[in-house]
């Protein structure tokens, strides 16, 4: 696995992810999130060192599969657990929501997909928020 | 499927399909049970990824040496559901024991196609690449000349010899709206080496049913399919989701001659004909042409083109002969223009002498007596469409042409080349070397050292610096 290979696999996998969540946050609550962005790079910044240290191991031929999957599925957990914290947090905007339902919706309809782009997958943050608004047009009779 | 273990069940399955066809005995299955045990095991060595319930078990299963896969796979199963480690459960893990336990057909995916599932599309790439030569490319308010000779010469050039000329057309861009003229062979690939795509052509005209000027009519038109079936894909998923996305289709305006009409009419649905369009007729708020029937083909028609573009509230007229030989009523058709291309085509002996003209181009005498015969005032004219058979004469052509229109007014005759760029604001040319645009008599036309090679147009900054660095 060549660095520039994992230097987007970690974009694809998590780093956008995480931005799309700050971006779309911040944009519902209209304000700015202190030090989100540098979190975000600090996170990046710790991937790419632990690429670094591990480098003979990611470019081996025996252990390259190995290491890449791993690599994977270690963005794919971190990236779940962003997605439960961005759930926990709408859940204290409004709690009504059955978000683990929109979701399962949402990926059901996307599973039907022949192609699924990385932008169909991020679209899932603002859908989440998307449903918050709708609720409260809901309520305010708009 | 993207699941935290999808690449992981990726992996087991190929070990384990490799050995299901090679029709697995108790020895290969048990080589197999060690195999997989070994990939578990090298996947959870660090403490990077957690290890779920059911894998736990299913590797407590397999390093039993009275288990067998599909027993393994049955007791892992039945924790499979308990794995946490997604926000909404796919079931990923049910399915992958599913399989090993052979309850599940699933074609294993080969792996000389794995990559070709974990790239990008191409279209992807087009309009990435769409977006960012956006942000640098000039082609507002530009004629751009992506033709570079006739018909013939690029293919039997290139057959005979080692480098390759292309042929082409036009493009013209008016406040955005862009009009492809005649796109005729290469002319999608010079467009985009030229950071022009698919969502630049507004209007594709066509003069008349020939190659150099129709053959890329189909490309545009797949293209176009492509990148509006690749729009609706994406937005049928969005509208699952989202109020209000609206359906994005690039829609092009054809307007043809009666024959590329008849000829493309299973691919291009709706089109119009230029012969309506003997008045002004109007493409868009700034842009309005004007069809004049051309004498060039023995069956079909052919027609000389003006546009009149709206320039920063001015009016400016571009005069394009097409393919056609010289006759008085187009000189009165062209005499407004204010950018005149015409086509040369190849020259006779008699036509360069004026004892006869040519039947079907312009040729040497038909261009002299367009540019010079009437009160016509062109600012720039372009000698384009050179068909070589007996050597690359453009320079010389154009040369002698100057000469003789020195006296009347016409700023200046240049040889068109994939590349020049004319500035409709100015009717100033882009250096191509420095991008900047220089006014058109202190630009210096530079030929290759070549025969048929690349002539470019240079700026005196420019020119300096060349001389300075030789």
């Amino acid at each position: 696995m060549h660095d520039y290979e994992h230097m987007i696999m970690a974009l694809d996998e998590l780093i956008s992810h995480n931005v799309a969540g700050i971006i779309c946050m911040e944009n519902y609550k209209n304000c700015y999130f202190p030090n989100g962005f540098r979190k975000v790079f600090d996170s990046f910044c710790k991937i790419r060192n632990e690429y670094e240290a591990n480098q003979e191991k990611y470019e081996m031929k025996e252990t390259e599969a190995i290491e890449k999957i791993r690599f994977q599925a270690q963005c794919r957990e971190k990236k779940e657990e962003l997605l439960k914290s961005f759930i926990e947090e709408l859940k204290g905007i409004n709690s009504e929501i059955n978000y683990i339902e929109e979701i399962e919706k949402y990926y059901k309809t996307l599973e039907q997909e022949d192609v699924q782009t990385l932008e169909m997958h991020l679209s899932i943050y603002p859908y989440l928020i998307s449903r918050v608004r709708e609720k409260e047009e809901m309520v305010n009779g708009i | 499927m993207n699941t935290c273990l999808s690449g992981l069940w990726d992996v087991i399955l190929e070990k384990y399909y490799s050995v299901v066809q090679n029709e697995c005995d108790i020895i290969k299955e048990n080589e197999c049970k060690i195999e997989i045990s070994k990939i578990i095991a090298q996947f959870y060595a660090s403490d990077k990824v957690h290890m779920p319930l059911h894998i736990e078990v299913f590797q407590h299963e397999l390093r039993k040496e009275e288990s067998n896969m599909q027993e393994a796979a049955k007791v892992a199963g039945t924790k499979a559901g308990l794995c946490g480690l997604c926000v909404s459960c796919k079931g990923c893990a049910g399915e992958f024991y599913k399989v090993l336990q052979g309850k599940k057909e699933e074609r294993p995916l080969p792996l000389e196609l794995k990559n070709y599932f974990s790239g990008k599309s191409q279209l992807y790439y087009y309009l990435s690449s769409y977006k960012s030569v956006k942000s640098y490319r000039r082609i507002n308010n530009t004629l751009i000349c992506l033709k570079g000779f006739s018909s013939t010469t690029p293919a039997i050039y290139s057959a005979t010899f080692e480098s390759a000329c292309t042929g082409g057309g036009f493009y013209l861009n008016v406040g955005g709206y862009g009009i492809a003229i005649d796109p005729g062979i290469g002319f999608v690939d010079s467009m985009h080496k030229q950071g022009i795509f698919i969502e630049d052509i507004n209007a594709v005209i066509v003069t008349h049913n020939h190659l150099d000027h129709n053959a890329d009519v189909g490309t545009i038109s797949a293209l176009l399919h492509d990148i509006n079936r690749y729009y609706n894909s994406q937005v049928k998923f969005y509208k699952n989701f989202f109020h209000g996305i609206k359906s994005k289709v690039h829609e092009i305006d054809w307007w043809l001659d009666e024959s590329t009409q008849e000829n493309n009419k299973e691919i291009i649905e709706k089109s119009n004909l230029l012969s309506q369009c003997r008045e002004w007729t109007q493409l868009n708020e700034k842009v309005y042409i004007s069809a004049l029937e051309t004498r060039h083909m023995l069956e079909g028609k052919s027609y000389g083109i003006k546009y009149k573009v709206e320039i920063d509230e001015k009016d400016l007229i571009v005069g394009y002969t097409s393919d056609t030989r010289f006759f008085p009523e187009i000189m009165e058709f062209m005499k407004e223009c204010d950018i005149l291309i015409f086509h040369i085509s190849d020259i006779y002996e008699k036509d360069v002498r004026g004892t006869k003209q040519k039947n079907s181009h312009l040729g040497y005498d038909g261009s002299l007596h367009l540019l010079k015969g009437g009160d016509q005032q062109f600012r720039i004219a372009i000698a384009s469409e050179f068909c070589c058979n007996n050597g690359d004469y453009r320079m010389k052509v154009v040369r002698k042409l100057n000469e003789y229109v020195k006296e009347k007014g016409i700023t200046r005759v240049i040889p068109g080349e994939v590349g020049l760029k004319i500035d409709l604001q100015s009717s100033g040319i882009y250096c191509s070397h420095c991008k900047r645009v220089v006014p058109v008599n202190s630009v210096s036309v530079v030929s290759s050292e070549e025969e048929f090679g690349t002539i470019q147009y240079v700026c005196e900054n420019c020119q300096y610096s060349w001389i300075n660095n030789s």
